[in-house]
């Protein structure tokens, strides 16, 4: 039983990361009804920037983040000007935008292979430095771990409070739900749009940096793997639903490790597929999304 | 100020060209309602004026701002408030919500609260609900949420597409009621209005549309009295050859 | 050449194997269904002809049997479920497909060597035997792009409401479509063992499925020979690139989003060019011309009535709906509506303000929307939520407020979708030219050329339907309703947006179909002069129910409606 909770205390760990990736990629179908492939490669970006920052210059943690957090929001909104908007203007963009987030997806990551001479980074070890934390009941929880899961709960709790209550998250709702109403209330439409990339890719950022730390490895195409599993948590919170993005998160998180830990590491992949799959034939808007998934 | 349309053509994305060639004023201090059968392209004028349509000839103007073909956003901070036509209070929102997306063009935060204040106070029902979503809210309470937060900015010119759609009569009569104080402030409202009778019992002056261009323009009063209404309306059920037949005799 | 043959020989095998893939792609690409599981068929398909030629020594051909068997197979079973999902769901439903079959070969070790591969697998296919089997797919494809099926599944992609109220039974038209693209990447994976020798379920995983999905997009989604470009292209240019070594994936990765941002249609876009498609669709129609008797032409009458008609004067009203309701939240849209369109044709008005509910009440008569409680007969058959193409097939035909038009296919191809519901060959037969077939297409391409006469499209006949003004898109809309000889059409505000001209040709049209009195038309209008001048009887609705029906004259002097339209007093 201890084994169990401990186990699902280090999934939610992971839970934490891929529910940062989640809410960015859920933000962004909310909002402009596209899948962002090169979401994932956002992440990868996130993810050296933070080994530049921790491992060479010998950055604390949270400064690391920031810097991450400030080169995702950029690559964000340059993704957007030079990719997605351009795609706006047509009409049936759903192929043209998967297959733009996959070019990217393919160009960064070669481009990040050939910064990298394809060498897997990993973190010196003082970075995972300080003794483990203990939470009584024999569980214990690693610092950074800690530091990891708080982080991740402040992030997504802070863009919760985004959402709710300042004017541009919720004029960011309102441009998910209806643009036109929001052109009559002067919300610029496009403007909006932007900040939605910079902060979803701002967030890819920093879960890549909380993986790199939590498995210790930075390499040119980590953020493929995540995007699976960023949306699988998608699917299970509800496409679009920002808190089902989280929640999905955190569940895909404990569900990893408790199959790793009780089957076997093979059986991770197998799980988290089928679990998409069979969300998608049975309950396509996953817990707690928009049921108008089913075509006519 | 003054909303001057100036032979206005105006189509939609999709092609079709609904607004014909329409001329409009409405001054400060009047209502005017836009009358006319379904399909004349009343609500269209009303898109037209607030950026949603693609103005292929003629202007807008309010006031010396030019609107023709300007974004709806920018439009939007001109002056211009747009009350949609059907439900458009945000559901997901509290009417305190919806009342601050109204004021979203507003940047400074004091008058932002003044301009809420002022709201609550000229709507008091609101201040009952205010915690309400919007969503859960009768049609007549939504519709009152819209016109309301349309007013938050303080706008020169409020347009107003069916207004009593889907209400009760009485719904209907306290939201004509609200606009015809709105006027005797000193707004221009321009309004789009089914019921024929209920709009002119408001309205300053009418122009009756009909296949996109303006076939009346007269005070409401002679409106109401005209045959001409009737005519349009009833006239408009009669065959060529009957008009014909009853001319003659 | 033969040196340079023998130096390439294997990119030129993988690139067939990739071309092949790309075709099993466009089958459903086609249709505009935006699969990702095209690696995992090709796995089925290459795990079952490795593991029988290496374990049980099966023969060459019938390992490539079972590769077609094992890709069809999965995909007619995914296909079941996951058909009915919209674009994106259904992107990533097959792409986890992929990737679960991928899994699960890693796991099964007994059949897949576990992660580390699969080796020893004869080499048996050789680059010819590819080459057939790229011919091969090409032709299908081509018999399939040129027949009725072809043009079916162009237009779904194009727009799916069309082929609803055409007729089409949509869901069988797409399990055939991935069953195919399943079966074409299951002989793609069973050659491609057989040519690799090694396989490894790493290689089925997401970068293949993107890979193939790219091929399709690449090229073009239109025709096949988009995929067949977009492969060669896309396997030969990273082995052209590999001179930059390490740049070859960018340069790979800008070529694509060039393409796509530059190019939405794919490289075979620019090739789809003005004069040339002209050109090629004259050539194609006038080849299945058979020019209908003068005199039938000119009374507009068909030699051949459609399979749905029942003879006239049978007295049973074409259309009977009872006790008709719909709520929507808390909005009642109709209230116990109940109308009947008796037998013998004529034209029937349907007017009634804003928020009356005459939408909602044309969507429930057309099987859009099913009512919460009530029943729509159609010539006696009980069709109440029977859905759209099952109301299409029963004669029942209709026209939208804003025209829907197949945009990216001719106005010829688009008129004759409209005779989708009389026809007697089926999907599977329509590619292959049996008499059936045959005499299906003469009969089709006899009424579209009728029914473009008589609209006035000749000159367009050709041209993209989406390049059409307005009017002229209302006039293809109203061609391709007509050719099917429905027994209801129904018309909802077919002069919104038309100038006063186009009102003529419309109200001549319905005028002169009036005296066959074999069709009856619901026209749902605003236009008050319109339906007064043109209709024998006219329903008036408010509030969701039926306020009054009647006369023409009796309606324009019944107060209830006057008041209705004009307001009562506050």
């Amino acid at each position: 039983m201890r084994e169990a909770v401990q186990q699902i205390i280090n999934g939610l760990e992971a839970g934490g990361a891929i529910a940062l990736f989640a809410l960015g990629f859920t933000l962004l179908f909310g909002v402009l009804d596209i899948i962002n492939l090169a979401h994932g490669a956002t992440l990868t970006i996130g993810a050296f920037v933070g080994y530049y920052a921790i491992a060479h210059y010998g950055a604390p943690l949270i400064a690391a983040l920031a810097v991450a957090l400030v080169v995702g929001a950029i690559t964000g909104v340059v993704l957007n000007v030079v990719a997605f908007r351009p795609l706006r203007r047509r009409s049936r963009t759903e192929l043209s935008a998967l297959i733009v987030g996959l070019a990217l997806l393919l160009l960064i990551n070669s481009v990040l292979q050939i910064v990298s001479k394809t060498r897997v980074y990993t973190f010196p070890p003082e970075t995972f430095g300080g003794a483990p934390v203990r939470l009584g009941w024999g569980l214990t929880v690693g610092r950074l771990q800690l530091y990891i899961l708080v982080i991740a709960l402040l992030l997504g709790g802070g863009m919760f409070v985004f959402l709710r209550n300042t004017q541009r998250g919720r004029a960011i709702r309102v441009v998910a739900w209806r643009t036109d109403v929001a052109r009559s209330l002067g919300i610029p439409v496009e403007r909006i749009i932007s900040y939605t990339f910079a902060i979803a890719s701002a967030l890819a950022a920093v879960a890549g940096v909380l993986f790199g730390l939590a498995y210790n490895y930075v390499f040119y195409d980590m953020g493929t793997p995540y995007l699976l599993t960023g949306i699988a948590a998608v699917i299970l919170g509800g496409l679009g639903n920002v808190l089902g993005a989280v929640i999905g998160g955190l569940v895909i998180g404990v569900v990893g490790s408790l199959t790793a830990q009780y089957l076997n590491s093979d059986m991770v992949d197998i799980v988290t597929f089928s679990i998409i799959g069979i969300l998608l034939v049975l309950r396509p808007q996953g817990l707690l999304g928009r049921a108008a998934v089913r075509d006519i | 100020m003054t909303l001057t349309v100036d032979s206005v053509r105006a189509r939609y994305e999709s092609g079709g060209e609904i607004v014909r060639g329409v001329s409009i004023e409405v001054r400060p201090g009047e209502i005017v309602c836009l009358l006319g059968p379904n399909g004349a392209g009343k609500s269209s004028v009303l898109r037209a004026i607030a950026g949603m349509m693609k103005i292929v000839e003629g202007s807008i103007r309010l006031g010396d701002i030019d609107l023709t073909n300007r974004r709806s956003e920018d439009i939007a901070r001109s002056g211009v408030g747009f009350v949609m036509q059907g439900r458009c209070a945000i559901p997901f929102m509290t009417v305190h919500e919806n009342l601050r997306m109204g004021g979203y063009t507003i940047y400074d935060r004091a008058r932002l609260k003044t301009s809420l204040e002022r709201t609550y106070d000229n709507y008091p029902v609101l201040a009952e609900l205010r915690n309400r979503l919007a969503g859960e809210l009768s049609g007549g309470q939504q519709q009152l949420v819209e016109i309301a937060r349309a007013l938050v900015p303080e706008p020169d010119l409020l347009l107003v597409d069916e207004p009593s759609l889907g209400l009760a009569p009485k719904m209907a009569d306290e939201v004509m009621e609200l606009l015809a104080n709105l006027a005797a402030e000193g707004r221009a409202v321009l309004m789009v209005e089914q019921n024929v009778k209920k709009g002119l019992s408001v309205a300053h002056r009418g122009y009756v549309l009909a296949n996109g261009v303006v076939v009346l323009a007269e005070s409401s009063a002679k409106l109401l009295r005209s045959d001409d209404l009737g005519q349009l309306f009833l006239g408009a059920f009669q065959t060529p050859s009957q008009r014909e037949t009853e001319a003659r005799q | 050449m033969s040196a340079w043959y023998h130096a390439h020989q294997a990119i030129i095998a993988f690139s067939l194997v990739n071309i092949l893939l790309g075709l099993g792609m466009f089958s459903a690409i086609g249709l505009g269904l935006i699969s990702l599981a095209g690696a995992g068929f090709m796995a089925a398909g290459a795990y079952a002809a490795g593991v029988t030629a290496t374990r049980y020594g099966v023969g060459y051909p019938e390992t490539l049997g079972l590769a077609m068997l094992a890709g069809g197979l999965l995909s007619a079973v995914i296909a079941l479920p996951v058909i009915r999902l919209r674009s994106h769901y259904f992107a990533i439903a097959t792409l986890a497909f992929s990737l679960v079959v991928s899994a699960i070969l890693v796991k099964w070790a007994w059949v897949s060597g576990g992660s580390v591969g699969f080796i020893a697998v004869p080499l048996r296919t050789t680059t010819r035997d590819l080459a057939i089997a790229v011919v091969g797919a090409a032709a299908l494809l081509q018999l399939i792009f040129r027949s009725e099926t072809g043009r079916v599944f162009r237009a779904i992609r194009s727009d799916e409401y069309v082929c609803a109220i055409s007729g089409v039974r949509i869901r069988y038209y797409k399990f055939l479509a991935l069953t195919l693209s399943g079966i074409l990447s299951g002989l793609a994976g069973g050659m491609y063992a057989q040519v690799l020798g090694v396989l490894q379920p790493s290689d089925f995983r997401e970068g293949r499925a993107f890979a193939i999905l790219s091929y399709a997009v690449f090229g073009g989604a239109w025709h096949w020979s988009g995929s067949v470009l977009g492969a060669l292209i896309l396997t030969w240019l990273p082995e052209y690139l590999r001179v930059f070594s390490n740049y070859r994936d960018i340069l790979t990765g800008c070529v694509l989003l060039g393409v796509v941002m530059l190019a939405p249609g794919g490289l075979v876009q620019p090739f789809r060019g003005h004069k040339l498609r002209l050109f090629l669709r004259k050539r194609r129609r006038s080849a299945t011309r058979t020019a209908p008797a003068a005199t039938e032409r000119a009374r507009g009458e068909f030699a051949r009535l459609p399979r749905h008609a029942a003879p006239n004067g049978q007295g049973i009203p074409v259309c009977e709906i009872t006790g008709i309701r719909k709520r929507f939240g808390g909005v009642h849209a109709l209230s116990d509506v109940a109308l009947t369109l008796p037998d013998g044709g004529g034209i029937y008005g349907l007017i009634g303000p804003n928020g009356s509910g005459k939408t909602t009440l044309l969507n429930v008569i057309n099987g859009f929307t099913p009512p919460d409680a009530g029943s729509v007969l159609i010539r006696g058959d009980d069709l109440t939520s029977r859905g759209a193409a099952s109301v299409a097939r029963a004669g029942v035909a209709r026209s939208f407020q804003d025209p829907r038009v197949l945009a990216e296919m001719s106005v010829f191809d688009n008129v004759l979708i409209g005779c989708h519901p009389l026809r007697i060959a089926g999907a599977l037969e329509s590619p292959f030219k049996t008499r059936r077939g045959r005499r299906d297409e003469r009969e089709a391409v006899r009424r579209a050329e009728t029914a473009l006469a008589t609209f006035g499209l000749e000159p367009f006949a050709d041209h993209d339907a989406g390049s059409l003004s307005f009017g002229q898109r209302r006039l293809v809309e109203l061609a391709r309703i007509s050719v099917s000889d429905p027994a209801l059409v129904i018309l909802d505000e077919p002069t919104s947006g038309v100038n006063p001209v186009l009102i003529q040709v419309l109200s001549d049209h319905l005028r002169e179909r009036r005296h066959s009195k074999r069709t009856a038309y619901l026209v749902a209008e605003h236009n008050i002069p319109f339906v007064m001048e043109l209709c024998d009887f006219v329903f008036v609705m408010e509030g969701g129910k039926l306020l009054a029906q009647g006369a023409p004259a009796a309606i324009q002097r019944d107060e209830r409606v006057l008041e209705a339209y004009l307001g009562a007093n506050a």
